[in-house]
């Protein structure tokens, strides 16, 4: 069993696609060696402004397994070297896990290893973040929606993935093909605070008994950066 | 300024202000123009970039999730018959009202209009029809493409030499600024809810058998009527004079445009409302926005075809016979192959494919080079039909090699880079090809005393051969690149343990 102060983190970065190739390229300057990227879509401040179509941005989100240590380290060289954080630029966090392979382990310690910023004190704790990361899973094209009631809980601003809904037993069709209903996910980064507002908000407008059917869950954020 | 707003901004400029550049370059160096046509020309390189615009961003919030829509709710039917049906309808209805096959129409000469129509547009239904009966049968691409295109060779012998050119010509002609959005969101839409490998190869493809099937129309039609002269009109300048008369001559073209563009916009919108009315797939905000995305996409094409038509055609048309006629008539391969290099950015539903390609792939194939790659293609493309028209080759030496070659690679690329390369065959050859290159290409026949049927015809079906070859390269580049890669370097021996999971304490 590892220790929570050993254990490595998902840094996740969702910002516009050409600060997430540099960041990529930092990130593999420092020797991570895990990083995986997904298109995903910024939504719109307004309604007014989604129908005009001037609302959503692309973004892509970036993920990458790094050492406890190196967590905090690239967090601010992205933040002093990339300007992350600061206006219209995107936002970062770290994710704690609770189980991970042994390769993945290993490749963070190597990283690690290779970091020469001079090694931090070692906090006894981790200290208490201020934030969480909201995901609501919803039925396709109610990602709006869903903003829409986040906002009135106090939500800033989020990202939409569009993915697939796997059931229980995979629905086959008559062609053999394998049928997954489409999905949208919604992330929120925001202060703990007005966490449960804004998942109330949302399963109030659209949770299950609405046709948005959607669930929402809420997952401890380590460190964040762009949220100011 | 909205971040979204700015980039579709620079997207558009970025697009048609290189091929203004090296028209007025040559316009200062080469080829005089009057001042008349040159502003007429400069006008127009307005209008198109906020026409493009317009229109991406149209496309993008009507075309694009309409196009998914069908394509998820086809996927999810269970009946096939019904499928195919609606498909061949749905091919059918957005060719007959593009306004590429109107022009096309007009130009083929011997084949009454509505004949050649009808015949296109059916030819498209069941090509539409056939390849979305292949990713529901998980036939491969390759297999058709070489099947179908075998078939367009053989046929294309019994048809004189005149009508080759045009025939090739309908097949990137007809799939044009509405169609292309369409059919490849119905593409990406029919692999979207199947979660198994491959479905994102299938997402391609659908273009490139749906222009085949005005090829093989037409050649078939070939078959029938016999040719007579062709009729073409020589895009006239207009004279003009002051401002007022450069605004008279736009918006006096303006009204001729919103009527063709509404004609091939209507049939889609009803199309979206049948759609609604019977799946109720798009809530409240997205029925809003497609709405407005369609009255962008309608807008903006209007802008683009009377910027393209007016200020353009009659340029390209001065440009062509001016290097004909002057004493250095090999220029006008340079500078061909520099203006086919520029001018695919134009094309209004090249970034469209860019941005999907660069989507699908996860940006493994980004759009930066596809733009390149496609550039590159219809450069040489271009340069070869300048060299056709000062040479008088037979069309005939450049296509079936061409095809050939592009057939054979396609047994060996990768196969997500097949269906994007047939795709884009399709798509390289839009609006800015029919009226700027085209008149280019008829300027300097005519000069020459060339044959325009053959020799400055072929020029579009060149530009829908090149990215065949050109894309498929760039497939086999990759796969050399990756098969090297795992030769430098071999697999790491992995430690027996590196699949064991830890476990860490929970928080």
């Amino acid at each position: 069993m590892l220790s929570k102060n050993d254990s490595p983190r998902i840094l996740v970065l969702i910002t516009q696609q050409k600060f997430s190739e540099k960041a990529a390229q930092m990130l593999r300057e420092n020797g991570v060696s895990l990083l995986f990227s997904a298109n995903a879509e910024g939504t719109a401040p307004t309604e007014m402004l989604d129908i005009l179509g001037f609302g959503n941005t692309e973004k892509n989100i970036l993920l990458a397994t790094v050492s406890r240590h190196s967590a905090g380290i690239l967090l601010r060289k992205l933040h002093k070297e990339l300007r992350l954080g600061t206006a219209n630029t995107g936002i970062a966090f770290t994710l704690p896990m609770s189980g991970v392979s042994n390769l993945v382990l290993q490749l963070t310690r190597a990283q690690s290893a290779g970091e020469n910023a001079p090694e931090r004190k070692e906090d006894a704790h981790m200290s208490e973040s201020e934030y969480t990361m909201i995901a609501a899973i919803v039925n396709q094209g109610f990602s709006g929606e869903v903003m829409k009631a986040a906002r009135t809980a106090g939500a800033v601003g989020g990202s939409v993935l569009h993915s697939r809904g796997i059931g229980a037993s995979d629905e086959v069709n008559s062609w053999g093909f394998n049928l997954q209903d489409e999905k949208e996910i919604v992330i929120i980064v925001t202060e703990k605070e007005s966490k449960l507002a804004i998942m109330q908000a949302i399963g109030e407008n659209c949770g299950l008994k609405s046709e948005a059917k959607g669930i929402v869950v809420a997952i401890p954020v380590e460190d964040a950066l762009g949220l100011a | 300024m909205n971040t979204k707003l700015r980039g579709k901004v620079r997207e558009s400029v970025m697009a048609v202000l290189p091929i203004t550049l090296i028209v007025l370059f040559i316009s200062t160096f080469l080829v005089p123009l009057n001042i008349a046509s040159a502003s007429m020309f400069f006008f127009g390189a307005v209008l198109l970039i906020v026409g493009m615009g317009m229109f991406q961003l149209g496309a993008e919030m009507a075309m694009s999730p309409l196009g998914e829509g069908i394509g998820v709710q086809m996927s999810k039917s269970r009946r096939l018959l019904l499928v195919m049906l609606c498909s061949l309808v749905l091919g059918i209805i957005i060719t007959v009202a593009e306004p590429d096959l109107q022009v096309l129409s007009n130009q083929v000469p011997g084949i009454p209009n509505p004949v050649l129509i009808w015949t296109v547009a059916i030819g498209v239904g069941i090509f539409l029809a056939t390849a979305i009966l292949r990713i529901i049968r998980h036939v491969d691409l390759s297999v058709l493409l070489a099947v179908f295109y075998a078939a367009v060779l053989i046929v294309s012998f019994f048809v004189p030499g005149d009508f080759l050119a045009v025939a090739f010509d309908s097949g990137g002609v007809t799939t044009g600024p509405i169609t292309v959005p369409f059919i490849m969101a119905l593409g990406v839409g029919l692999s979207a809810i199947r979660g198994e490998k491959g479905a994102a190869e299938d997402s391609f493809g659908l273009v490139a058998l749906s222009s085949i099937g005005p090829i093989l129309s037409v050649l078939i039609l070939g078959c029938f009527y016999s040719p007579k002269e062709a009729v073409f009109g020589a895009p006239i300048g207009q004279n003009v004079e002051t401002v007022k008369d450069l605004m008279v001559v736009f918006t006096r073209e303006l009204p001729h445009y919103a009527g063709e563009v509404a004609l091939s916009i209507l049939p889609i919108v009803a199309v979206f409302a049948i759609f609604q009315l019977c799946f109720h797939r798009y809530q409240r905000r997205q029925r809003l926005r497609v709405c407005v995305g369609f009255a962008y996409t309608y807008v903006g094409l209007i802008l683009f075809l009377a910027g393209v038509n007016v200020g353009f055609a009659p340029v390209g048309s001065l440009i062509g016979s001016g290097l004909a006629d002057s004493p250095k008539k090999w220029l006008l391969v340079p500078i061909g192959m520099l203006i086919g290099y520029f001018i695919v950015k134009a094309e209004p539903a090249i970034q469209i494919l860019d941005h999907q390609v660069q989507t699908v792939t996860d940006g493994l194939i980004p759009a930066k080079t596809m733009n390149r790659c496609l550039s590159i293609g219809v450069s040489v493309s271009v340069g070869l039909a300048m060299l056709r028209i000062l040479t008088g080759l037979d069309i005939r030496w450049i296509i079936l090699p061409g095809y050939v070659l592009a057939l054979v690679m396609s047994r060996i690329v990768p196969k997500i880079f097949v269906g994007i390369a047939f795709d884009s065959g399709g798509v390289a050859s839009g609006p800015m090809t029919s009226t700027f290159l085209l008149p280019l290409c008829i300027g300097a026949c005519d000069t020459l005393g060339g044959n325009i049927m053959t020799d400055a015809f072929g020029a579009v079906a060149l530009v829908a051969l090149t990215p065949l070859i050109a894309i498929q390269i760039m497939g086999l580049s990759y796969r050399i690149k990756l098969a090297r890669q795992e030769k430098l370097a071999p697999a790491p021996v992995m430690p027996a343990d590196i699949d064991e999971i830890v476990e860490i304490e929970e928080w």
